[in-house]
């Protein structure tokens, strides 16, 4: 294990040491993992062989949990507890799943995200989505060797900020450490564009099991410009799906469906629709639990007729996208097409008039997203190869706040480039008043009724003064995976409020720990040896890092006394680090912190140097051209 | 300490405060300050690196939309000459022709002419774009800055109307 090796401080400075990282695709109805081995990124595929992964999960009455084909093809046995798109509820509320009511699942209200009530109890989708990353991460392992250092975990564009927490949240109950979430279609961009050596406009027309995503990028010189993004969170290739099986309990009067023959109508739908793609014309045919005999001949022109709907639906988003990014169609280089259901020949048909272009076919839509994501989690992870790849994502949906009369004041707008922070000030409007009330939104509408409720908080010890007097200033802030946190500032008193946007929808950190313990005889000393686990990759991360930082350059940027002072500290954790046992965990934190705070200055400059450096390559640059 | 704190964004990114920038210019110190400042190639660095990478990249973004855009490109020209535009009236004249616009605009999107629309919008892109030369004139040649604020102002409302065209462009899409 990592820690066993580690060499003595300053000889093992190993600033090229290989660290194992992974991008996952948490798709709908499929995952995968992808890793970059010898340059080359692919996808690492089961003991079988197989790459694709349903995002399926079974738990059984024996307390075993299935994921994947077998949890997948023993669907319609026991379909209350085969949890199959998960990824639809995942930061939802009862009210916003369209079809809760065809679903075969028993949902519980709870605050902000649902619950399924399964044989193995009350379940979040975030612990139903962990298990799919368990397996992922197993298979990344084994197949690897080794320890993960980390993972690019991509998420839909058009997720928000409830959604992308949820999948956060999911990775840290796997035992995953998440580098960064990544959308969807710029980790296709970049698989692509590295693929192509692409420059210029293109487009990713990303159509998934269950969210559409529609993002507009410039690709100039390894640097992925993010322009405008757009989509639609509830529309992907299971809607094609329900529209056949709408079509088939239209067309044979069926009514009153059990949870069993629900999932193996809406199966059966699924592979008729896979079938249409090679043939004019499918059968479709199957046995109903109660014996009824299913068949029905469905032509490709019927398919195309059924859902034109779901087609159009995907159009405006492309334009509005356009609109945002402010360019014509004739400005686009090429359209990517992403995502198993962009295979459908229909709808490549209407991408190519819409574009007036043929789309981009030539990775495979399935695959391209991880591979995508691995390129990036192995360049984060400090390996090498893309020194010259840049990502500059944007966030999808307008940030608000509420303001009296139930509006929305938008304060980040959407398509901002992140990391952003934008700060305004509210006031008081009673006398005296010394407490305040933010509701923090999310979407595009003028009412906050409809738009996102993202988090409430309240500003309290205001002094009081007259309306209008105070000047509050609230500020959001947005990091590089699109997650928000907000704070308010009474500017003349200097008090504080502050709040990472998260209790009032997703999981508050007390019900994590309590799942990640949950199960466990020996909760406690588990809870324990987790934390010295974390405070060591924490402190190994932070040696690996500072010791690299001084052979790069703290000869140039630091005298002798400080340069003494930080390694006596690296020589104190390293010391700590080594003996490795529990009761060390307050001291390993401690002599963490002290490193940390040793090194901000250093910090301070390396950055200033960063700046010096960049700006002076591009005048070195500019004359050259 | 040579931090970004304290300095403009035209010195955040090596150009002379002027109106008319070398677009291609800015672009190029952009990409190269977030090649080494964005918080994707501090990931394995220490927390104050991290930190500090935070705050720079969302400078340097912010900074970056600023220049980009010519109105808050001469805002914060304005602002560097100590005249910021508050407190700039327009002309009633003008008002009357936003009047107009707004007229033309609401009745497009209740008869759902996506046509008359877009000619709405190419107009409103050519006057822009007059206004915008006229600007130019004023901040980087004649240095009158009474006449940029009265400009800058104006355009403020263009914008508006682009937003709400826009808009009513989203609506008639998704009714569709």
């Amino acid at each position: 294990m990592a820690f066993l090796q580690i060499a003595e401080p300053g000889q093992s400075a190993a600033p090229h040491q290989h660290r194992l990282a992974v991008g996952i695709d948490l798709g709908t109805t499929h995952s995968l993992v992808a890793s970059v081995r010898s340059g080359t990124a692919e996808v690492l595929p089961d003991a079988t062989g197989r790459a694709l992964l349903p995002s399926v999960v079974h738990y059984a009455s024996s307390g075993e949990v299935n994921v994947g084909w077998e949890a997948r093809d023993g669907a319609a046995k026991d379909p209350r507890n085969t949890i199959v798109s998960v990824k639809r509820f995942m930061g939802r509320g009862i009210a916003d799943i369209a079809d809760a009511a065809t679903m075969p699942y028993q949902f519980i209200e709870a605050p902000g995200m649902v619950k399924l009530n399964t044989v193995a109890g009350e379940l979040s989708p975030v612990e139903v989505s962990a298990e799919i990353l368990k397996v992922l991460r197993l298979r990344a392992e084994e197949s690897l060797g080794g320890e993960l250092s980390g993972a690019v975990i991509t998420v839909p564009a058009y997720f928000d900020d409830a959604q992308r927490q949820a999948t956060k949240d999911a990775a840290r109950l796997a035992g995953i450490n998440v580098l960064r979430l990544l959308n969807e279609p710029t980790a296709a961009a970049i698989a692509y564009g590295l693929d192509n050596a692409s420059e210029g406009i293109y487009c990713v027309y990303d159509l998934g099991g269950g969210t559409f995503d529609f993002s507009i990028l410039r690709l100039t010189r390894g640097v992925f410009e993010v322009l405008a993004t757009s989509g639609d969170s509830a529309l992907g290739g299971d809607d094609f799906d329900r529209h056949i099986y709408g079509w088939l309990t239209d067309i044979l009067k069926l009514s009153a469906l059990g949870p069993e023959d629900t999932r193996l109508l809406l199966t059966e739908s699924r592979l008729a629709k896979e079938r249409l793609t090679d043939l004019p014309v499918t059968e479709i045919s199957c046995i109903l639990s109660d014996n009824t005999p299913i068949n029905a001949i469905l032509s490709r022109d019927v398919f195309v007729e059924l859902t034109k709907s779901l087609l159009a639906k995907t159009f405006s988003p492309v334009r509005r996208a356009l609109r945002d990014a402010g360019l014509q169609m004739e400005d686009v280089e090429g359209v990517v097409l992403v995502g198993g259901a962009t295979r459908m020949p229909h709808l490549r048909l209407a991408v190519t008039e819409l574009f007036f272009r043929e789309p981009l076919t030539n990775l495979d839509p399935d695959k391209v997203v991880a591979l995508g994501a691995a390129i990036q989690a192995n360049a984060l992870a400090g390996n090498g190869g893309g020194d010259e790849l840049l990502l500059l994502d944007v966030i999808p949906l307008s940030l608000g706040i509420e303001t009296m009369g139930g509006l929305s004041e938008k304060i980040i707008p959407r398509n901002s480039t992140i990391p952003s922070a934008r700060a305004q000030d509210f006031t008081t409007f009673k006398d005296g008043q010394t407490a305040m009330n933010f509701h923090v939104v999310q979407g595009e509408r003028e009412l906050v009724s409809e738009c996102r409720s993202l988090a409430s908080f309240e500003l309290r010890g205001i002094p009081p003064m007259v309306a209008g007097a105070t000047r509050i200033r609230v500020t959001f802030q947005v990091d590089a995976d699109g997650l928000l946190s907000v704070s308010a500032r009474e500017q003349t008193t200097g008090i504080e409020s502050n709040i990472a946007v998260k209790p009032s929808y997703g999981l508050t950190d007390v019900e994590i720990a309590g799942m990640l313990t949950a199960g466990i005889s020996n909760a406690d000393h588990d809870k324990n040896m987790r934390a010295l686990r974390e405070a060591q990759v924490e402190a190994r991360r932070l040696l690996d890092a500072t010791e690299a930082a001084m052979s790069e350059n703290g000869h140039e940027l630091l005298s002798k006394s400080e340069w003494n002072e930080i390694w006596s500290k690296i020589y104190e954790l390293a010391e700590i680090l080594i003996m490795g046992d529990t009761s060390s965990l307050e001291s390993l934190r401690q002599n963490t912190e002290a490193l940390n705070a040793i090194t901000d200055t250093f910090a301070g400059r390396r950055m200033d140097a960063s700046i010096q450096k960049a700006l002076s390559g591009r005048q070195i640059e500019s004359i050259d051209i | 300490m040579n931090t970004f704190t304290g300095t403009n964004y035209f010195e955040m990114f090596g150009l002379t405060p002027r109106f008319g920038i070398d677009i291609n210019s800015l672009e190029l110190s952009f990409r190269r300050l977030q090649t080494q400042l964005h918080p994707d190639r501090h990931v394995s660095n220490g927390e104050a690196e991290q930190r500090l990478a935070l705050q720079f990249s969302t400078a340097l973004n912010d900074g970056y939309r600023t220049l980009r855009h010519p109105v808050s490109r001469a805002q914060s020209l304005l602002n560097l000459a100590g005249r910021p535009i508050a407190n700039v009236a327009v002309s009633p004249a003008f008002l009357m022709a936003q009047m107009e616009w707004h007229e033309a605009i609401e009745e497009a999107c209740n008869s759902r002419d996506a046509a008359a629309l877009s000619a709405l919008s190419r107009r409103l892109k050519y006057k822009v774009s007059l206004q915008e030369q006229n600007l130019a004139a004023a901040l980087d040649e004649y240095h009158d800055f009474d006449a940029a604020a009265q400009q800058v102002n104006e355009l403020r409302f263009y914008e508006k109307l682009r937003v709400e065209i826009d808009s009513a462009q989203d609506k008639l899409d998704e009714g569709s």
